[in-house]
């Protein structure tokens, strides 16, 4: 029987709780796909946060950095360390996610039944535009999006967070040979510059989830869900999407009320 | 339909090299050679010069070049940018079935595979480009001429040719036309060239004896990495300023991509002595 499972990775900033973010991702993530979840952080959480995953590893950020974006730009980002989840990974099939990510479809789980050694979200659809395609630079190539990774156990994946560990620990190099635009270290260019390493330096999407990932980068007001529909409102447009899995930015709406009872009411159901 | 001298071999590549004040062509004749024998080592290789070029031929060429051809009836004396004896491949070229290249193209693999698909037809051109990415080009600002007025997508870089009526037909169509240019450019729109380039003539030729004849529009993998800026959205400035690359011989590696399409890196001074030298240890050694 093989062993599979969520890893999600969450450091708390000055000004942001991402741990508490997790916490609701899994709340989530067992409703939706009923898989054990661990908690990858750097400070031992509280009893009442623990109780919400099946495993908490602490191990540290790695990294020091400053968020370049929409929002928090300036901000404390502990994104180092994901390298690292290959070895901290409990399970033989893993599933690892941003925080942010909501667990919203049964897609992943078709995916871990599949053959890859890793599969990563290599197509992105922003909700409120109609760009697809994003460069690291603007001389650079397309990245893919280490938002949501699935890796089983194998050599070849122990070669790619390898290589994302040495990427990491050498951007300076790095940044500068792929002509990335910032020289701050972001998981989603490593894992490009690692993947394509790997596979050749061709353009070939051998490793990549054969879907879209959905990215809501606006500031949310709220999300509700009717019938197989979700309507996602900003302060201006609400926009209404089959329901899927979302890579939610908005940090502030994440914590806040409103979602934790959109959360709720979706577990009720 | 005649020639000349006897057809030499069954296959292999072409190319024309005429230097001239700016560029020393058969330094990437000699390039594109190596490249060929590097990937393809029982191909043959044939250069068509001028008595000017023939001047520059070394033993080191002739390490791979099979045959070295002059031009006898040199058309395109005091042309700056030599390229009106190009329809002469035809009646000059050793082989039955020739491979017609631009001196700046090379090889990172094998395309011996593609010999087979050629066969199809009497001329093939190659039919649009790719970006450094691989992707098929989607730019359309280096072909204006050719949208306005209708003409295939067609590139010279990289064609095929075997000794047919067709082809036979497809050269002499190029000649008129490279020989009587102030009359054609006359007639098509937008046509601002003082001098006939070779994609426009052999489009035009294309089009005159039947697009259908020379193309292989299904075949969409026949067609080469073209460095121009725009087709890889860059900036207008030569590529080498723009991005890197790496040599991991046979492979050629550009902003961090194995080009493996035929290159056609178009920026000359790519050539230098390190990438001659580089070329010359891997295939010598």
């Amino acid at each position: 029987m093989v062993n599979t499972g969520v890893v999600m990775f969450a450091f708390n900033t000055q000004t942001v709780d991402y741990v508490e973010i997790a916490a609701r991702a899994a709340k989530l993530i067992t409703h939706t796909l009923n898989l054990p979840t661990t908690l990858i952080t750097d400070i031992e959480p509280a009893s009442s946060i623990k109780s919400r995953f099946d495993q908490v590893v602490i191990s540290n950020s790695g990294l020091d950095n400053r968020r370049i974006g929409q929002f928090e730009s300036g901000s404390e980002w502990k994104n180092g360390n994901r390298f690292n989840a290959y070895d901290l990974s409990p399970y033989d099939t893993t599933i690892l996610l941003d925080s942010d990510y909501l667990m919203l479809d049964t897609s992943l789980l078709t995916i871990t039944t599949m053959v890859n050694d890793y599969q990563i979200m290599n197509d992105n659809r922003v909700l409120s535009t109609t760009e697809t395609q994003y460069n690291m630079g603007i001389t650079s190539l397309p990245y893919i999006w280490a938002t949501a990774v699935v890796f089983r156990k194998t050599a070849k994946a122990k070669m790619l967070f390898d290589l994302v560990g040495r990427i990491q620990r050498n951007y300076q190099y790095y940044y500068k040979l792929y002509q990335v635009d910032h020289d701050n270290f972001r998981n989603d260019y490593a894992f490009t510059i690692a993947n394509r390493m790997l596979n050749g330096y061709a353009t070939e999407k051998t490793c990549s989830m054969p879907f879209k990932m959905l990215t809501v980068e606006v500031e949310v007001e709220s999300i509700s869900k009717h019938k197989n529909m979700l309507i996602i409102k900003d302060k201006k447009t609400a926009y209404a999407v089959p329901t899927q899995n979302m890579h939610v930015i908005d940090k502030q709406y994440l914590l806040s009320n409103d979602y934790l009872l959109f959360l709720e009411t979706l577990c009720q159901d | 339909m005649s020639r000349l001298t006897p057809h030499q071999e069954q296959r292999g590549f072409a190319t024309i090299a005429q230097n001239n004040a700016d560029t020393d062509y058969l330094r990437l004749a000699y390039l594109q050679a190596m490249s060929i024998k590097m990937v393809m080592p029982t191909e043959k290789y044939a250069v068509i010069v001028d008595a000017e070029t023939m001047k520059g031929i070394t033993s080191q060429h002739k390490r791979v070049f099979d045959y070295v051809i002059q031009i006898d009836d040199d058309t395109a004396k005091g042309e700056e940018w030599k390229l009106s004896n190009e329809w002469q491949i035809g009646d000059l070229t050793p082989f039955k079935e020739t491979i017609k290249l631009e001196s700046d193209l090379i090889f990172t693999r094998s395309i011996s595979h593609w010999w087979n698909t050629f066969r199809l037809r009497d001329v093939v051109l190659s039919t649009g480009c790719r970006d450094y990415q691989q992707q098929l080009a989607a730019s359309r600002k280096y072909r204006r001429v050719f949208d306005d007025n209708q003409l295939p997508d067609t590139y010279n870089g990289l064609m095929y040719f075997r000794f047919t009526q067709t082809a036979m037909t497809f050269f002499r169509v190029a000649r008129m036309i490279f020989q009587n240019w102030e009359t054609v450019c006359s007639t098509l729109k937008n046509c601002r060239d003082p001098h006939p380039t070779t994609d426009v003539v052999y489009a035009l030729a294309a089009k005159l004896i039947g697009v259908e004849l020379c193309t292989l529009p299904s075949a969409d993998f026949i067609n080469f990495v073209h460095m121009k800026p725009d087709i890889n959205r860059w900036p207008e400035m030569p590529w080498t300023d723009t991005t890197i690359f790496e040599l991991d011989l046979p492979m050629v590696r550009i902003g961090n991509v194995n080009q493996y399409h035929p290159l056609h890196y178009h920026e000359k001074s790519w050539v230098s002595d390190n990438v001659i030298e580089r070329y010359e240890n891997e295939l010598f050694r």
